[in-house]
């Protein structure tokens, strides 16, 4: 390598990377910009964008909808977070305290198809056949034996949420598990021997052991999950269209309705930056306190 | 002895806990399967029990419907696999192998632009790829900017795995003549099989679930990718129809392609699968 000129270096990594940082250029780096610069402007697609500062902002802000959709993402995120990675550490302490390795082995890959399926699937099944507002719904006709009426859930004012945070119940199927099973299973073999010969019941083994080694894995999904959360609005675009009655709004939504109904792009941009720096946000202060965390522990 | 049976107790208990899990998890889909196989009035009458005769025609009328979408899917994702794990390990090899200055940072910068949420550039990419590029309603229009979505973490796990492949054999080759790019695609792409494998795999699995954006570009029926389709299907069939077997059918149908590419490559499907976490 020492024998090439640094001149023709220069040259070689610029034909080598034009192809992967153009791409990078064009459709992350230029939107990006675009977006920030949108934000401050009355876009329209004819041309004649005029800048008018925070307008946007304030338009977004002063809706009461917005207020609403933030409302509504902070209690999905939160519980979606809960439920998931409760759900997932669990059933990874069960594989992992399986005697049987056989057994714990074909479970791994049956906890795995959900991922398989195509998502929407999961989601068309849920909305049709599971939650179905109509008697023949599962759970309505579940909940038909104790008497209860027929309920709409995810087409309810009162429910939809609640509908929306049980979707996919026991939240084990996905790749999370995995994840939490690798880390368990990295945890030095001596430091379980010496748990088990001091005799530490099990239960103590996962809050004083266990649990302190996963904290990289619960804080990677606490970051995604927000991350993604606070993005995420499929359920809306796919099931309830942000009703009823906006109960199951979120900003996400409201940003892809101002992009691709209504064309107002310059709000649309501006929930954009607003999700953007609340992201970041939520991401230092959640690397912060893993921080701490971690510091207490040693 | 009392010990002993304790110990059984809680491996009873654990193993029905799994068990029961397991049951809840898989139980959609079981009723998904049963209830493909209805005609009208067994799906009123009998919603979830299962009913015979079963109606294989179902199956038939779905797949009219759905076989489309899935070459669609295949071609879309197996695009955006193949550009994305080509482009990534180009650029990859060349932050490995050459110096200039300011390497690092800019590889850096290409890195991070992982962690940007896709959300804040949803809207100037729109209008980019729709208004700017006229791309609207094309294949085209879905495969470029997902492939440049995936490049970021590509350059971090292929660059990585190049930079610990040995030393020797590239200089070896540089002696006997061999330039950067023959000795990328005889050493150092066929040494990374693995690693390239497991890459192409999760790109293609991601974007065979992609949704949104598919959704946004794409407006001729006969592009629609499987996401797409199915709802659009299941909404048309159930308003003419007034039951859902036959959309059913087609989620069962379009499930199969991924559960026989798992059952083949289970094991870099799981590789991959659990990488992201410990990359970052």
């Amino acid at each position: 390598m020492a024998a090439l000129g640094k001149k023709n270096q220069w040259l070689k990594s610029f034909v080598w990377l034009f192809v992967p940082l153009g791409f990078l250029c064009v459709f992350c780096v230029y939107p990006a910009v675009s977006a920030v610069c949108t934000s401050f402007t009355e876009w329209s697609p004819r041309g004649k964008t005029s800048f008018v500062l925070f307008d946007n902002y304030k338009a977004v802000f002063s809706d009461p909808v917005f207020g609403k959709a933030c409302g509504n993402m902070g209690i999905l995120v939160f519980f979606g977070m809960i439920t998931g990675n409760a759900a997932t550490i669990l059933l990874a302490e069960l594989l992992f305290n399986m005697k049987e390795k056989r057994a714990a082995k074909a479970y791994r890959y049956l906890f795995l198809i959900p991922t398989l399926v195509p998502g929407m699937v999961s989601v068309l099944l849920w909305k049709n056949v599971i939650f179905a507002g109509t008697e023949e719904g599962l759970v309505n006709i579940l909940l038909s034996v104790f008497g209860v009426k027929p309920n709409a859930w995810y087409f309810s004012e009162r429910w939809s949420k609640f509908a929306i945070v049980m979707t996919n119940f026991p939240w084990v199927g996905g790749i999370g598990f995995l994840i939490y099973l690798s880390g368990l299973q990295a945890i030095p073999e001596s430091c379980i021997e010496a748990a088990q010969l001091d005799g530490v019941t099990t239960w103590k083994r996962v809050f004083y052991i266990d649990l302190p080694f996963l904290l990289g894995q619960i804080k990677y999904f606490f970051v995604i999950g927000l991350v993604n959360g606070v993005q995420n609005f499929d359920f809306q675009l796919i099931v309830t269209d942000g009703g009823p009655n906006n109960s199951t709004i979120v900003p996400g939504y409201m940003l892809y309705m101002k992009t691709y109904g209504y064309s107002k792009l310059g709000e649309a941009s501006a929930i954009g930056v607003t999700l953007f720096v609340l992201t970041f946000a939520l991401t230092l202060l959640a690397n912060g306190i893993a921080k701490r965390s971690k510091e207490e522990i040693a | 002895m009392k010990k002993r049976l304790r110990l059984t107790a809680g491996c009873v208990a654990m193993h029905l806990t799994v068990f029961t899990l397991c049951l809840l998890v898989l139980l959609p889909f079981a009723v998904l399967i049963v209830k493909s196989f209805k005609d009208y009035d067994q799906e009123i009458f009998h919603p979830v029990s299962p009913t015979f005769p079963l109606h294989t025609e179902n199956y038939e009328i779905a797949w009219l419907y759905v076989k489309n979408s899935i070459f669609n899917s295949f071609f879309v994702s197996g695009s955006i696999a193949f550009l994305s794990v080509l482009i990534s390990s180009v650029g990859g090899y060349a932050f490995s192998v050459f110096s200039f200055r300011g390497k690092e940072l800019v590889y850096s910068l290409a890195v991070s632009l992982m962690m940007m949420p896709s959300i804040l550039i949803l809207t100037s990419k729109y209008v980019l790829v729709s208004v700017s590029l006229g791309l609207q309603d094309s294949f085209a229009g879905v495969i470029l900017p997902q492939t440049a979505g995936l490049i970021p973490f590509g350059l971090l796990l292929l660059r990585g795995y190049f930079d610990a492949l040995p030393k020797g054999l590239s200089e070896a080759a540089e002696i006997d003549g061999a330039g950067t790019l023959t000795q990328f695609i005889r050493i150092a792409l066929p040494l990374s099989v693995p690693m390239v494998t497991t890459l192409f795999l999760m790109n293609f699995m991601t974007t065979w679930n992609d949704y949104l954006w598919p959704l946004m570009i794409l407006r001729n029926e006969e592009k629609f990718t499987i996401p797409i389709n199915l709802q659009s299907f299941t909404d048309a069939f159930y308003k003419t129809n007034q039951y859902y077997a036959p959309a059913l059918a087609g989620y069962v149908i379009v499930s199969v392609p991924m559960l026989v590419l798992f059952g083949f490559t289970s094991r870099q499907f799981i590789q991959g699968m659990t990488a992201g976490a410990f990359k970052m």
